[in-house]
């Protein structure tokens, strides 16, 4: 069921820590350990390199690709040993400039290592969630221009923030009554501290809606599901514990845990399909596996 | 009462200084004003004049001053510069004629990349002080071997502030933000608390001088001094509300005094004009703290709106005694020294804003509203103090050591055999057996207690024998709550309670030639015991050593980087794409894998596994229900959890990855370029982790280390051809998982949109599926054509069927999913979804 397309060379010089294809699937930016980031165009098959981003000061973590809706923007984080400028830098689609990246200045903030950055569903505008090793979620909403205010949920996670994610816009569903709720944003975080939060914002500020226990290590990823087709809400998580741990809810009030699969070492990464029923999990040894959600698994590789 | 009557106080102006950091020599006879363009000297003696200024141009504010609080090192100032912490060296000799100049070259400590925020002499050990930065860093000096620092621990967070513990010689609090986090300095990998102090910046940090776990923190905009017990750090263990909030907040030497002062004066002023900045309190314990004397305190109490639930419960930690009233702005910083000709009498050295010294007098009345007794404080009357009393006291602690040993069981059976031990050996003189009956009867209290009787030098931090007795309930509380941690821990026995008693007697500053006394008596207690701290206990500190304890310059894991923090990077992944893709990267299957784990060796080497992955893939016939057994044995040791494990190294030469040499072999001292690739890459590695370490840009070593990884594969090109042509750690995959999904492109463009004859549609639109490979959707379009037959005579005339059109359209606008006009899509894609789950019921429904 599942094919192979290509592989491509990157050519880093280090260790890859993230890919992520744009939302057309068109260009795929990798980061790596030698503190560039890569962008690879794949169109008719080929395999051109049409940016190296460099000006990361340490191992770039992760790539988020923004919605195309607001001109393909590329946010990197990394571990800026440094420590003084930012581990986030921001920018406007490389392709359409020949190569020559333009680096927004965004998100300077003293905590040297930003271990994840997402965007937000394109429904909310340009917003960025940073989680960090300080153990703060920063939220970089776009002002216009090259402006961005920063909102920031301190100490969210002890000792640090290892993974942040939005709720997918999709509350709406067919069982849901109209008119539709209006539209809350929520993102969820993953810690040092062994815990799952899920905040919402709530008038200007972030407060914490729940805390899901479970988990006997850190959190390594959290992705929520975009399940459509019923207003039920999906949230897997993995952890240093060797465990995926689906939670799921209806109402945002009463969560019920599920422990998908205890692997046989740390996961790292979690991602759902677009449809939210098919779970990608890849851990420290070096397996990827596929899992449909509801009971059956099936191991990639 | 808040008293307000004035005080002796001496004022002096120096508005030409512009100082913001005063620092007060142990002696009590100097200060140090710091300011933007000078230091200045002066005699606290003769305080309007200064004995000489030295003007520096310093860049940058000079944030803090201290001078050494040891006697024998008196002459030493360090001062935060910048990045760099300086030492200065001052005459203060007897010799009037050339008191104040500097001594020799001062010593400058160059190691944080960031401004240094504070710095903190050790209290008891001379030439050790600690210094805290905004890059993240502590770093714990020797300042006679100033290069490096003796130790560091990295936090990730800016440090605003650094306390040494003034009765544990290896605890260090600091503060970052709201939180507070304490190091043990002989682990210096991570924390080993953590507590949530306040909400807003912490600005103040002030251990208890004689409780160890005590510590007192204000902060923030929210007007409050707290206090906590540091192996609890839950909750606050008291609370002292404020009217403002408070900027300082130190114990004072005597009794339960604690001085604060108050940030900002805006939002309260004081009717009768004077701005209360400067408060004296008398800390309440438990029991004996009186309700009345807080009716009476006139304002720095809050009025009831402000005071949340919370605070009410909670007992009001401190009464106010005394308002210093004089300053006309914030006081900065504020020392106590002892008067000179009265030496019972303590005096309150204060610099504020309003660039005014003022020196307070703190008569033996306040002293005594704060819990202070003069009479049993001077150590000559503690010696001619009559027998008889003495004796009272000595029976009351026996009689609270009694109440003690009933409640703690076991372990106060425990106690009094080391008093049979102890008593025997020292019978010398009443101190003697004073100390050892003390000893004897219970290991925590009796530390404490003998410590106040036999200290006969001058103490820096005045023990206060009434005081201790009273505090026994305390100690007892504390102790307890120990025994109840302990029992957690598995057996309890005598060596580990000696070694406690031991511990506990080390542990106060005041009495260590007596502890050496005293130790050669007890057993032998085994050194292996004194390291088993469950979490909530306090790591016992070792035998004192006077001279600074040999420091590790790195660990194993040492690195010196901040990563202890940063969870161990992914070096796989696998993220779906909004446009069907499934996008993956590992690293190569061949790498040698430094934790042992049940690696499969997948396909060929080179990144062929892929192929073999999507083969075992294909070969699967259907996903649902598939689940392929996953190999049951776990690794017994899993990855690494955090950053440090790398210990500097890059993670691809630590995965074995990106080719080079292990990089646990680092021990050449050459540096040599041209001594082959090894060794490069090993200098390489050594000056990197060095320069992360002193929180240097590692830009360039960073820069070299990628060239010379070019140059080790060049070399490496020919012996190792397949490494080097595909470089497995590079490699992306992408599959194409879109058959995984509900929706699909192809399917979207091909289905057919027909309301007219709907079995025909569903049958067309089944070999699409067909065409496609979408088995399962076959049978669902197979059966919705079924379904349609049946209900399409009796629909016809009335209202189209509400499932099938819907899903229909749903399914025509399928093909937009692609995302290519995005917009569009949240609906329909929904109500496709709805469709394929409806059909299924139905299947269920209709087969049978």
């Amino acid at each position: 069921m599942v094919s192979l397309v290509k592989s491509i060379d990157t050519a880093h010089e280090d260790v890859i820590h993230d890919a992520e294809l744009d939302f057309n699937g068109i260009r795929l930016a990798t980061c790596s350990s030698d503190h560039t980031v890569k962008i690879h165009d794949l169109r008719n098959g080929s395999q051109r390199l049409i940016a190296e981003l460099k000006g990361h000061d340490g191992p770039v973590w992760q790539v988020a690709w923004s919605h195309q809706s607001f001109g393909n923007l590329l946010a990197s984080c990394s571990y800026d040993r440094k420590g003084a400028d930012s581990g986030i830098h921001l920018r406007v689609d490389p392709s359409n400039r020949a190569g020559h990246a333009q680096k927004w200045s965004v998100g300077r903030s003293k905590d040297p290592s930003v271990n994840s950055i997402r965007w937000a569903p394109h429904e909310f505008g340009l917003i960025l969630a940073c989680g960090s090793s300080d153990g703060a979620i920063s939220l970089l909403t776009h002002s216009g221009g090259v402006n961005w205010d920063v909102k920031k949920i301190v100490n969210a996670h002890t000792i640090g923030c290892n993974a942040v994610t939005w709720c997918p816009h999709s509350t709406l569903s067919t069982d849901m009554p109209t008119p539709r709720p209006t539209l809350i944003k929520r993102i969820v975080s993953g810690g040092c501290d062994n815990l799952v939060k899920i905040w919402r914002e709530d008038e200007d500020r972030w407060v914490e809606e729940t805390k899901l226990e479970g988990h006997t290590d850190w959190i390594r990823d959290v992705a929520w599901a975009k399940y459509i087709g019923s207003s039920r809400i999906v949230i897997a998580s993995c952890s240093q514990d060797r465990r995926v741990i689906i939670w799921s809810s209806d109402n945002f009030v009463s969560w019920s845990a599920l422990v998908l699969k205890t692997f046989d070492d740390v996961v790292w990464s979690v991602s759902w399909s677009i449809t939210g029923h098919v779970l990608a999990v890849s851990g420290g040894d070096n397996k990827r596996g596929l899992s449909q959600f509801k009971g059956t698994y099936l191991l990639l590789i | 009462m808040a008293g307000r009557w004035s005080n002796d106080c001496v004022v002096a102006e120096h508005r030409d200084i512009q100082a913001c950091a005063m620092g007060m020599d142990c002696s009590g006879n100097f200060a140090l004003l710091a300011g933007y363009k000078c230091l200045a000297l002066i005699s606290l003696d003769d305080p309007a004049d200064v004995v000489r200024s030295i003007s520096r141009p310093y860049k940058d504010n000079i944030k803090n001053v201290q001078w050494s609080p040891i006697a024998s090192c008196k002459e030493l100032c360090a001062l935060t510069n910048n990045h760099k912490v300086e030492i200065l060296r001052w005459r203060l000799g007897e010799g009037t004629a050339c008191v104040g100049e500097l001594l020799g070259d001062h010593v400058s400590m160059d190691g944080h990349s960031r401004f240094v925020t504070d710095i903190d002499w050790h209290r008891l050990e001379p030439n050790i002080i600690a210094s805290g930065a905004g890059d993240g860093w502590i770093h714990i000096w020797d300042i006679r071997e100033h290069r490096h620092p003796a130790t560091s621990f990295s936090s990730i967070a800016w440090v605003n502030l650094i306390c040494w513990n003034r009765v544990n010689e290896h605890l260090l609090a600091s503060a970052h933000a709201g939180d507070l986090r304490l190091w043990d300095r002989r682990k210096h990998s991570s924390p080993i608390q953590y507590i949530s102090a306040h909400p807003g910046e912490v600005h103040d940090l002030d251990w208890s001088t004689v409780r160890e776990a005590e510590l007192v923190t204000c902060g923030g905009q929210d007007c409050s001094v707290r206090f906590f017990n540091v192996w609890r750090p839950e909750k606050p263990k008291a609370f002292l509300a404020t009217a403002s909030p408070v900027w300082r907040a130190r114990h004072a030497p005597f009794g339960e005094g604690l001085v604060t002062s108050v940030s900002s004066s805006n939002n309260q002023k004081d009717p009768s004009g004077n701005n209360s900045q400067l408060l004296l309190w008398k800390r309440c314990r438990g029991r004996d703290e009186g309700p009345a004397e807080n009716s009476k305190a006139k304002q720095p109490i809050p009025s009831a709106p402000t005071a949340s639930p919370a605070r009410r419960h909670s007992t009001p930690a401190a009464s106010p005694v005394h308002t210093f009233a004089g300053h006309t702005d914030i006081v900065l910083d504020f020392q106590w020294r002892k008067n000179r000709d009265e030496p019972t009498n303590y005096e309150l050295v204060t610099w504020s804003m309003d660039q005014s010294l003022r020196i307070w007098r703190i008569d033996p009345l306040l002293q005594k509203l704060c819990g202070y007794e003069p009479d049993v404080e001077s150590y000559t009357e503690l010696q001619e103090c009559d027998s008889a009393a003495e004796i009272s006291i000595v029976n009351n602690v026996h009689k609270e050591v009694e109440e003690l040993s009933v409640s703690l069981g076991r372990r106060g059976v425990w106690g009094k055999e080391i008093r049979k031990k102890e008593s025997a050996p020292l019978t010398e003189g009443e101190e003697d057996e004073r100390s050892t009956s003390f000893v004897g009867s219970r290991s925590l209290d009796s530390g404490h207690l003998c410590s106040s009787f036999s200290t006969l030098g001058p103490p820096p931090n005045n023990f206060v024998w009434e005081t201790k007795a009273k505090e026994l309930g305390c100690q007892r509380e504390s102790a307890s709550e120990e025994v109840a941690a302990e029992a957690k821990a598995e057996e309890f026995t005598p060596c580990a309670a000696v070694e406690e008693a031991s511990t506990v007697l080390e542990g106060t500053p005041n009495v260590k030639p007596e502890v050496e006394a005293i130790t050669p008596n007890e057993p032998p207690a085994p050194v292996a015991n004194l390291g088993q701290p469950t979490p909530n206990i306090p790591l016992p500190p070792p035998l004192p050593h006077l001279t600074p304890p040999v420091l590790e310059s790195s660990t194993p894991y040492g690195g010196g980087f901040q990563d202890s923090f940063v969870p161990f990077p992914q070096t796989s992944g696998a993220r779906f794409s909004s446009a069907g893709f499934l996008v993956c990267f590992a690293r190569p299957s061949a790498s040698r894998c430094p934790w042992p784990s049940t690696t499969e060796v997948m396909g060929n080497s080179n990144g062929s596994a892929f192929s073999s992955a999507s083969s075992t893939c294909s070969s699967t016939s259907s996903y649902v229900g598939a689940s392929i057994p996953s190999t049951p044995a776990a690794p017994s040791t899993p990855t690494p959890r955090s950053l440090s494990a790398l210990g500097g190294a890059s993670i691809g030469t630590f995965l074995g990855v990106v080719p080079s040499v292990a990089p646990n072999t680092v021990s050449s001292n050459s540096i040599d370029h041209h001594s082959g690739s090894s060794r490069e890459v090993n200098m390489l590695q050594k000056s990197f982790t060095r320069n992360s370490h002193l929180g240097h840009s590692r830009s360039k070593s960073s820069q070299n280390m990628v060239k010379s990884k070019k140059n080790v594969r060049e070399k490496k090109g020919g012996a190792d051809n397949s490494s080097s042509s595909t470089k497995g750690w590079a490699l992306v995959t992408i599959y194409d998982a879109s058959k995984l999904l509900f929706l699909h492109r192809e399917l979207g463009e091909q289905y057919i949109f027909d309301t007219k004859d709907l079995p025909g549609m569903c049958q067309t639109n089944a070999m699409v599926a067909a065409s496609v490979g979408r088995k399962d959707l076959v049978q669902v379009w197979t059966l919705a054509g079924l379904t349609a037959s049946c209900f399409s005579t009796p629909r016809q005339s009335s209202a189209p069927s509400s499932i099938i059109p819907r899903s229909l359209a749903a399914a025509a606008a399928a093909g937009g999913w692609m995302g290519i006009t995005a917009g569009l899509l949240e609906d329909e894609e929904e109500q496709r979804i709805a469709l394929d789950e409806e059909l299924a019921d139905s299947e269920g429904e209709d087969i049978p």
